[in-house]
């Protein structure tokens, strides 16, 4: 049988893939992502309480982002592309939001 | 369409139009099996989430007891990996072979020294008696929920170690072929695919580093 993949499939016929990116970006993202590496470590010294993890997370998620978009060039991915990375992170959101969501309403409420 | 390079000619397969309608499929089942991956490690953070959250002096002792300054140069090691991985793609992308060659070779080895700073910090962790089950014996009166954590943080980082070693083998390969001709700027989902594979195991190392190094650093 002669079954030939959909041209709708990322890449079809006649799509070509983005031109190489270029190594200011690279260099960039990097210096960025070392730049955000000493912000998380001199910001867990500081006695900020909960808003520690908070701040740490949130750095987290800001070198998360510019390691997908210099490095993996999501934003230039076919949308196919794009869904099937925003699923992953939908799941997970899902399994820790749930999780805790279970947990935190088992724990024993305060009386009083 | 354009004259194509032998290497890609020889390497697409029937089902596929071009060479570039399989490097896309090539793409898009990398990031559905990266998909798979986020939800294995989320797994893992989930149940770190609950167990913080249920034991929270535990962890910040558990935390201050790991290496600070290794878990940095961890991290600073990957991050510069990951830079240079995209560069690998970049010069296989403008038929740059030589540099990509290199560029391989330094991500890999970049790899080899994350896995060496670790087997460190696991050393040092077992003279200082912190591996449950094998040699657990904290000095002072630490709270007794702090083998839980080092229980995750064994499951958390020797997961992620293992995903680098075979990061590093598939690099190393990937180096190897690059060397003798196999792609070339027809043909580099391999080379895409693999970066992307690596640019994942670095975003997890990013949370795993405040989640378990450093926590309660500031008290």
């Amino acid at each position: 049988m002669d079954i030939r993949v959909s041209a709708a499939l990322p890449g079809g016929a006649g799509r070509v893939s983005s031109p190489p990116s270029t190594l200011r970006s690279h260099w960039g993202a990097l210096i960025a992502l070392f730049i955000l590496l000493v912000a998380t470590a001199a910001f867990a010294l500081l006695p900020l309480g909960a808003f520690n993890t908070v701040v740490a997370l949130g750095i987290s998620l800001l070198k998360m982002l510019i390691v997908m978009v210099y490095f993996m060039r999501i934003r230039e991915s076919h949308p196919f592309v794009r869904v099937v990375a925003m699923i992953g992170f939908i799941w997970l959101a899902m399994l820790v939001g749930f999780s805790l969501t279970d947990y935190l309403a088992r724990l024993p409420v305060a009386v009083g | 369409m354009t004259e194509m390079s032998a290497s890609s000619v020889a390497a697409r397969a029937d089902a596929f139009d071009d060479i570039e309608q399989q490097r896309g499929a090539s793409v898009l089942g990398m990031w559905v099996f990266l998909a798979t991956e986020i939800l294995f490690f989320g797994v893992l953070f989930a149940g770190y989430a609950i167990c913080r959250i249920r034991f929270p002096e535990a962890f910040a002792a558990g935390s201050r007891q790991t290496d600070f300054a290794m878990g940095t140069l961890d991290t600073a090691v990957l991050l510069f990996s990951s830079c240079l991985a995209a560069l690998a793609v970049r010069s296989v992308q403008l038929g740059a072979r030589r540099s990509a060659v290199w560029l391989l070779m330094g991500t890999a080895s970049l790899g080899c020294a994350f896995l060496l700073l670790h087997g460190i910090e696991y050393h040092d962790e077992y003279k200082q008696g912190l591996i449950p089950a094998l040699r657990y014996d904290p000095a002072g009166h630490p709270p007794v929920a702090m083998a839980l954590f080092f229980c995750l943080y064994y499951a958390i980082t020797g997961f992620h170690s293992l995903h680098v070693a075979i990061g590093v083998v598939l690099l190393a390969r990937l180096a190897r072929m690059t060397a003798h001709g196999a792609f070339d700027r027809d043909y580099y989902a391999p080379v895409e695919v693999t970066a992307l594979y690596w640019h994942l195991v670095d975003i997890v190392w990013i949370f795993v580093y405040p989640l378990l190094y450093l926590v309660g650093r500031a008290g």
